[in-house]
Order: structure tokens, then sequence, then C-alpha cells
């Protein structure tokens, strides 16, 4: 599958994406299956990539984009602090309907982080629990270890608060939609991965919704560098962490959870990262349902 | 609304909050009456203003004249009038039948919604017996009731039934196709072995042929058609016909 | 949620079908469902799938004190959990029977037939011991979750690693991960359980009963056994009488699924261990199927961000800045708090306006309990209250009486009073 893309985005991706990208990833002759192997050799042979290969820092994620380099520093002159905008994804997947219980299912998996999401709905709903008017949404995250807690809890109530305002709740009044998240491995960015599983499990499931959403997180390190999508480590650093859900109709924030101490222009600066990321995010959503409806049954 | 830009965008895939119909000032209308169509806007669409929002992630599908829908992979149902279902009798009451059909609510079914059904004539009905209904009373806000009469008083194939077969679970997409008028499923199924089915728009599908080992064959061939393609399909057909079962 | 309840003519059916030695999946009697096992990115994290049942195990361990009674051994516990994800009967919180029942088979299964050597875990005898702890998840109910459970419980267990430890007279230092390298535990023997259901009291039996099957069952017989042909527990639930030679056939025919299994169990810890060692990936995320045109996979992307440092700036420069100091609180006495401005009460002037606005969205009838509510807390903090006023939301008419010794207050009760009375003469209106 990396083959493929390489080959399709030859022209459109900068040079030095490009180069990045094969320089972390090895890739079979067959092309089966990508292993990433983090060295500065690249399977592929090819000059281009040699000549960019110095110009790559191997161990951190920065980006070489000199236009940005200078621009940031403009700014990073121009305010007196030094901030520069990490922003890259690692390895995204997903899968949907891979329960046969749950109405709708969706597994999403960000580097190493990966959450699995279960939907029931509509269903039947406990007289004690019902509104007269719309759908009683419950939400339950189930951590790997040990039993849920007050972290887990609000969690729930983060995506809890997201999904009803995207979800068309009047459509069915009196009963049930249950979303249950099964944290299966915490590499950091948990609350967004949840987020984005939710997301594409409602969507598996059929119900009615008036836009998407994903989540997007954004650590700022101890020396004002912003990250999107940190991992674990990289989190643990941070001074400040924050998670965003982005909507997909105007890239507003619906949602946001935030840890730590940052000034303003920081915070501004992360909405904005979050809302380009998610554009990814979108598009990722789209070519998996894309694939998906590609059966013609 | 124009209908033939919004036909162009037919079979696409689009997600929820995608916009369907774009504004009458940059389309050349097909007719040039000036007057504007009507559009109907079937599930997965819905109106907001003057704009027609996705709801459902899917495919877009188009019928004459003017009818578009949003077609989607779902397993839950929810109940709409005039369909017909398969249900199970969970409760016998009184007066009334409490039946599952799978929705949100349970439905209830009055005793007397049967042909030839009085007073004194009460119908024999065993909780868990399959029954097969029409609804008559399905919207969001009420309790659902079905009853297995028609219009002029006749069952019309329905009511109870059931010995002898197996109920299985499908998609509603699998039920749509097999109820579609000409479907190619029903007639790959028609040639393989002399079968009975119930299907209920609900998802659930009754099926009984000569032997056990028949009607097992053909519940798995069912569920398993869910994901295959049309070519698929036939193929797996034509090595059962071919293969002992 | 309740799940779909079971018709009769499946029943009946499912039971035909078993007397002519035919499964709903076309499976022979003593046939096992495929059963695929991955293990996850870090150390004690094992995925199983029975045929559609998937359950998630999760090995961890912390040290703790010992039991009084055993002071060098080791801790193990257990939990599995009944996800509502699993299934729609299954209810969040409440331990229902059939968890107490899972629970226990499992601590029966692993626990008490030793096969996990507890004195090796002794870290300091008396004072520190390393507890470890199993998290069984369900994530999917397709029957038969107790082989599945044990499956992955021991699979976790086999490919767990601790913490390496080492003791210099008093001090005891744990190393992590980076500093030295984890070591497995030390297992005797892999118990693992196989299920069994009768069926028409006991005439006919199936092995690994799918979640139909196991709705119309009898009784179900669990027998817990490792490859050395050594029996570890036995359970029969359902109140099913076995005979002697239905009850040997069982064992017999699970002694060749439990190798089975275990072989099955080995060859997954030994492909994950030649993984990791040539430094690939492995996880779940790896595990998941690409040729499935329900899953995608995208590698790690770069996004564009020229111009996010601008857009941030301009959105903070137009934005209005928060006012710096907040006007503090005035207090009148000390030990008073205050809401309102303690000005005359012009609720009695305002009382057709208040009508008229209630009227117009409708009744808040929230509003005003908490209006009351601020007012009662608002009377609490005064001390020297003498009659604590019960405001009860029920009632149609309210006579509230007050005696306020100090004259200071005065104004705030006539105000508070003359308060609730226009609030109650307003509910009063309302209630017309």
């Amino acid at each position: 599958m990396l083959s493929t893309r390489i080959q399709s985005g030859k022209t459109k991706m900068s040079e030095t994406q490009f180069s990045r990208l094969s320089n972390l990833h090895a890739v079979n002759s067959s092309g089966s299956k990508s292993v990433c192997v983090r060295s500065a050799k690249s399977g592929l042979k090819s000059t281009l990539i040699l000549t960019h290969c110095s110009y790559l820092d191997r161990d951190s994620h920065r980006s070489a984009d000199g236009e940005k380099r200078t621009s940031q520093c403009a700014t990073g002159v121009f305010k007196g602090r030094v901030t520069s905008v990490q922003a890259a994804f690692r390895e995204f997947g997903c899968e949907q309907t891979l329960l046969s219980r749950p109405d709708g299912s969706a597994s999403f998996v960000q580097g190493d982080t990966s959450v699995m999401a279960g939907v029931y709905g509509p269903a039947e709903v406990k007289i004690s629990k019902e509104i007269y008017d719309r759908a009683t949404l419950e939400v339950l995250v189930h951590p790997k270890v040990g039993l849920p807690g007050v972290r887990e809890r609000s969690q729930e109530q983060c995506v809890r608060e997201t999904c009803e305002a995207s979800l068309l709740l009047s459509l069915h009044p009196r009963s049930s939609l249950t979303l249950v998240l099964q944290v299966l491995h915490d590499d950091g960015a948990l609350l967004s991965c949840c987020l984005n599983a939710a997301c594409m499990a409602l969507m598996d499931a059929g119900l009615s919704m008036s836009c998407l959403f994903c989540g997007v997180t954004c650590a700022i390190s101890a020396d004002g560098e912003i990250i999107t999508d940190p991992t674990a480590a990289q989190e643990k650093e941070s001074r400040a962490l924050m998670t965003f859900a982005i909507d997909s109709k105007e890239r507003r924030v619906m949602m946001s959870s935030t840890k730590g101490s940052f000034s303003v222009h920081e915070l501004q600066q992360c909405v904005a990262a979050s809302q380009k990321a998610s554009e990814k995010i979108f598009q990722f959503y789209r070519d998996s349902v894309r694939r998906r409806y590609s059966k013609n049954l | 609304e124009d209908s033939s830009v919004s036909t162009e965008r037919v079979g696409e895939i689009l997600l929820p909050g995608d916009e369907f119909c774009c504004g009458p000032k940059d389309t050349l209308p097909l007719t040039d009456s000036g007057k504007s169509e009507r559009l109907v806007a079937g599930p997965g669409l819905r109106r907001s203003g003057d704009r027609l929002l996705v709801s459902r992630s899917g495919v877009l599908r188009h019928k004459e004249p003017n009818k578009f829908w949003i077609e989607s992979q779902q397993r839950r149902y929810v109940p709409a009038k005039g369909e017909t279902v398969i249900g199970i009798v969970t409760v016998k009451s009184g007066d009334v039948f409490k039946v599952d059909i799978g929705g949100s609510e349970v439905a209830s079914l009055s005793y007397l919604a049967f042909e030839g059904a009085t007073k004194r004539n009460r119908p024999n009905i065993q909780v868990g017996d399959l029954l097969l209904a029409q609804l008559v009373v399905a919207n969001k806000d009420m309790e659902p009731e079905l009853v297995c009469i028609d219009g002029s008083g006749r069952a019309n194939g329905m009511g109870v039934f059931g010995t002898g077969g197996l109920l299985i679970k499908v998609s509603l997409g699998l039920v749509r196709r097999l109820l579609a008028p000409r479907s190619d499923l029903r007639a790959d199924l028609e040639q393989l072995f002399p079968c009975e089915l119930a299907v209920g728009m609900n998802g659930r599908v009754w099926v009984r042929a000569g032997a056990v080992q028949q009607t097992l064959v053909l519940a798995n061939l069912l569920q398993s058609c869910d994901a295959m393609t049309a070519p698929q399909r036939q193929q797996l057909f034509r090595r059962l016909q071919q293969g002992a079962f | 949620m309740k799940d779909t309840p079971m018709s009769n003519c499946e029943r009946d059916f499912i039971l035909k079908a078993i007397e002519e030695k035919k499964r709903l999946d076309g499976r022979q009697t003593y046939d096992y469902r495929k059963i695929k096992i991955t293990f996850g990115t870090d150390y004690g994290c094992c995925f199983v799938d029975l045929g559609q049942t998937r359950v998630m195990a999760q090995v961890s361990c912390e040290l703790v004190v010992p039991k009084e009674n055993r002071p060098n051994e080791g801790i193990m516990f257990f939990n599995l959990e009944l996800s509502p994800m699993a299934s729609p009967a299954f209810e969040q919180g409440r331990q229902s029977e059939l968890s107490v029942k899972l629970n226990r088979q499992l601590e029966r299964c692993l626990r008490n037939s030793k096969c996990i050597d507890t004195e090796s875990l002794c870290v300091v005898s008396g004072e520190k011991v390393w507890q470890i702890r199993v998290d069984v998840h369900t994530l999917n109910n397709d029957g038969n979750l107790m082989d599945a459970a044990s499956v992955a419980a021991i699979g976790a267990l086999c490919h767990f690693r601790r913490p390496d430890v080492s003791i210099q007279g008093e001090e005891v230092t744990v190393y992590s991960p980076e500093e030295r390298d984890p070591i497995p535990l030390s297992i005797y023997h892999m118990p693992i359980s196989v299920s069994f259901a009768f069926f028409q009291q006991g005439t006919f039996l199936l092995v690994d009963p799918c979640e139909r099957e196991e709705r119309v069952m009898d009784g179900l017989l669990m027998i817990a056994m490792n490859k050395h042909r050594e029996i570890c527990s036995i359970q029969s639930s359902g109140g099913i009488m076995l005979l002697k030679e239905q009850v040997m056939r069982c064992s017999k025919i699970a002694s060749v699924k439990v190798s089975e299994i275990t072989e099955l169990i080995n060859k997954a810890l030994l492909n994950d261990k030649t993984a990791r060692k040539a430094g690939g990936r492995c996880g779940f995320a790896e595990s998941m199927p690409q040729e499935r045109i329900t899953a995608l996979k995208t590698d790690q992307t770069a996004v564009e961000m020229t111009d996010v440092s601008e857009t941030a700036s301009s959105i903070v420069q137009t934005a209005v800045a928060p006012p710096q100091t907040v006007p503090s609180p005035s207090v009148p006495v000390p030990g008073v708090g205050q809401v309102g401005e303690g000005l005359r009460n012009t609720w009695g002037l305002e009382e057709e306006e208040e009508e008229e606005e209630e009227e117009s969205c409708g009744g808040d009838s929230v509003e005003e309990v908490t209006k009351m509510d601020v007012e009662l807390h608002q009377e609490d903090k005064s001390r020297t209250v003498d009659v604590v006023e019960i405001l009860d939301s029920d009632e149609e008419e309210e006579e509230v009486v007050i005696l306020y010794p100090e004259a200071t207050k005065k104004p705030k009760n006539t105000g508070s009073s003359s308060g609730q009375k226009g609030a109650g003469a307003s509910r009063k209106q309302k209630k017309k």
C-alpha cells in the first residue's frame, strides 16, 4: 500500500516530504505489508532520496519544509518566543464492522494507540433514563487495566458532549444509544483516538448525524514547540496537553480538554493547527467509507 | 433545486454533513419552463432551510423522476409505517400481544387484528411464536402497532407461521435486495432447490427447505451473500450446485 | 437493553438439527471454531478470536504487601469483565450471574491449578511481593466466552514480562524495561478450558457451543486441562445428569482439543517473539487485515502548517482581551454571604413583568427553584435564623415567616420574603 501511495503522490508531495516518508519506512518488493524500520536506509533505489537524506534528521520529526521554518522564525522573532509547529500524524488506520453483535463497530489506530468502539442503537431504554423528546446517549470507556475510574468518567463526558452535538438525537425519542469504547493500547493521544473511533462507529451504525467530528491532540513541549498527535513519551515531557474535537462542516471546535499551562497565543496556534490537521482525518474518513462502498452489491 | 445537477452526483459516496444540492443560481435548468421542481428526499437526507443535508454515509441513489436517497449498510431496524415485519411474541396479556420487532420499542398487536378473530374466537398464539405482520402505527413518538390483516380484512399471508424453518438475522440492505421487484438474488436462489422464504423488513428472514441440511445451507448462504457482489455470489451458487451438500 | 428473545421455531429447529448431528455453521459435533491468537504491542496483551467471539486479556503487575498467611507467595488477581459492547444483554456495573460464574471458573482454572510459580514472585518475604493482575475484556459474544477467556488469559500470562528486581540488603531496586530486560513469569503448565454443551437431557453433546446453541442447551460441562492430560478443574452446570462414560468421553475429547490449542498458543508466541526480534512493529495495529474493504490504513503524514501561526496571531489580535481585574464581592458583615446587591426589594413592583416573562418563555420553573435554593443558602449562611424555611416547590401556597433579630438584615429579608411570595404568587398564577 505504501508503494502505491508513493507512486501516485510523486508529483504532488514536495520532495522533502516524499523522502522523509521513505526514510522512515522500508517497503517489501511485493509491497504487501509495510514494516516500519527506523533507520536511514531506504529500500527504494532512487538518487532523489539519497540526495535529500542528508538534510533529514533521523530521529526527530522535524519538518524539513524550508518555507515553513522561515515564516515561523519570523513570527517567533515578532512574538519573542520560540514556537514551531511539528505537525505530523503517526500512521493511522481503521476498521469498520469488525464485531458481529453491535449495530456499529469500528477500531481506530493512531501509531500504537488503538481504541475499539461499539454502538448499539436506537434500542430500548430504561424508564428511569428515558428522555421524552430525544435519545439517551450513554458513553462507556473501559480502560485496559483495572476498573473505570474518575479519568474514564471525564473522558466519557468529553466524548458524550461531542456526540450529542453532532448526532440528530431528536429523531429517536425515548430510545437509548450506547457507545462503548475499549482502550486496546495507550501510546499518547488517547482521547482523540477515542473520538475518532466513536465517529467511525456511529457512521458504521448508520445513525443520523448533522456533521462528522474528529479528535486532534496537541502537546506543547517544554521549549514551546507544538506537537500534534504526540506519543506517550512526548506527552509526559510536555508542559501542556490539549485535545480538540473539530467538526467537519465548518472546522469549528466542538469540545476542548486541556491540561497544563499555556498562553492565549499558544492556545490559538494549537486550535489552528488542529483545524488544519483535522482535514487529513476527514479525508481519511472519506477514503475509508469510499473503500467500504466500493463493492457494487 | 435543479434535478439535472443533482443527478450528476448520483452514485457518489457522501458523508454526514455534506450538502447535496447547490443553489439554482449557477445551474441551467433542464426544462426551460422556469418553474421550480420538487425533490423528494428519502432516507439519509434531511432538509435544513433551503438546502439538503446528508445525514448518513452511503451511496446517493436516484429514482425517476425526483426521488433521491442515501443507500447505507445498516443493521438496526427503525419502524416505519406500512412495512411488513417478522415479529416474535414476547408477552401475551389480556387483549394485546407484545411483539418484538427489533426496534427501540416492543410493538403491540391486538388479538382482534387477525382474520376471522372475534372475542370468542381468539387466535391460538403462544409466547415465542413467529408472526408476519404489518405496521400500522410507526412513528418516533408512539409505540408501534401491528396488525395481521390488510385493509379488507384478509390475512394475505400474514399471521403465525414458522414450524420447521429457521429464522436468521441479516442486514437491512440484503432484505431490500431480496424484496426488490426484479431481484437477481431471488432468481439465483430459485434455481438452487425448492424452498420457502419469509422476509421481514426488520432484517429477519425465515427459511425452510425440504431437509434440515438444505435449510442450513440456505441460511448460511443468505448470511454470506450479504457482503458479496453478484459475480461472487453466482460463483458460489454454481459451486454449490455442482458439489453435493 | 434486552437481547432479542429466541423464537420457538429456532429452538425446535436447532434441537432437530442436533439430533441429526448437524450444527448451524456446518461444524462437526467435536469441532472448534477457528481460533486466532494475536498479541499486543506491550507485553502481556493477548487477543483471541474464537469464531466471532472476541476477547482481550491484559496482564499487569505491581508490588504489594503479601497476604498474612502466605508471606512469601505472590498474589494473582483475575477480573473478567462482561463489556456491554459484547452483547446487548450485558449491562455495565451490575455483577450478573454469568459474570460471577465466569470469574469463578477462571480463578479456579488458573489460580487453584497453581500454573504459575507464585513463590518466584516474592521479592522480600513478608513485605513485598508481585501482584499479577489479569484483566479479561470481552469484545464480542458469540458463545463460549469461557474457553476464549481461558486461552486469552494463559496466552497473556505466557507473553507477559515483569520488571527485573534486585535486592541489596534492605534496598530493593526495580529496573525499568529500558535499564534491564524484563523477565517472563515462570509457568509450570497451561490449563485450558473446554466447554461441552448438552441437549435433550444429556443425550447429545456439542463442543464449543455458539450463542444460539448456548441458549437452547440443557447444561454445560467445563473441563480445564493441560497438555499433560491433567485435569485442572471440572464444572458441570445446568443440573444435567451425566453418566460416568459421558464424562470420561468428554475428558478424552478435551485432552485432544487442549493439545491442539496449546500448540496454537505456542506457535503464536513464537511468531510474536520472532517478529519482535526482527524489530518489526507488532500489536493490534499490525494484526488488522488490510485486504478487507472495511479496513484502511495510511502512513505517517505531514500536515501543511504554513499559515497556522498567522491565523493564530490574527485571532489573538482581534480578540477582546479579558478584563484584568475582577470586581471583588463586597461583604457587609463577616460570615454573611450575599446574592444580589442588597437593594430594596423591587420584585413586588415587577411582579407583572415577571409573569409576562414567565408566560413568554413557557414558565421556567427550574429557575424559580434555583432562586429558591439560592435564597435558602443565603439564609443558611446567616447563623441567626431562628426559623428555617422549608421551601417545597410543590406547594401552591407558601406562608413564609422569617424571624430575624438583627435589623441590618431587614431590607434583605423583605426582599427575600416578598421575593418568595412574589415568586410563589407568580408560580400560582402559572399553575392556574
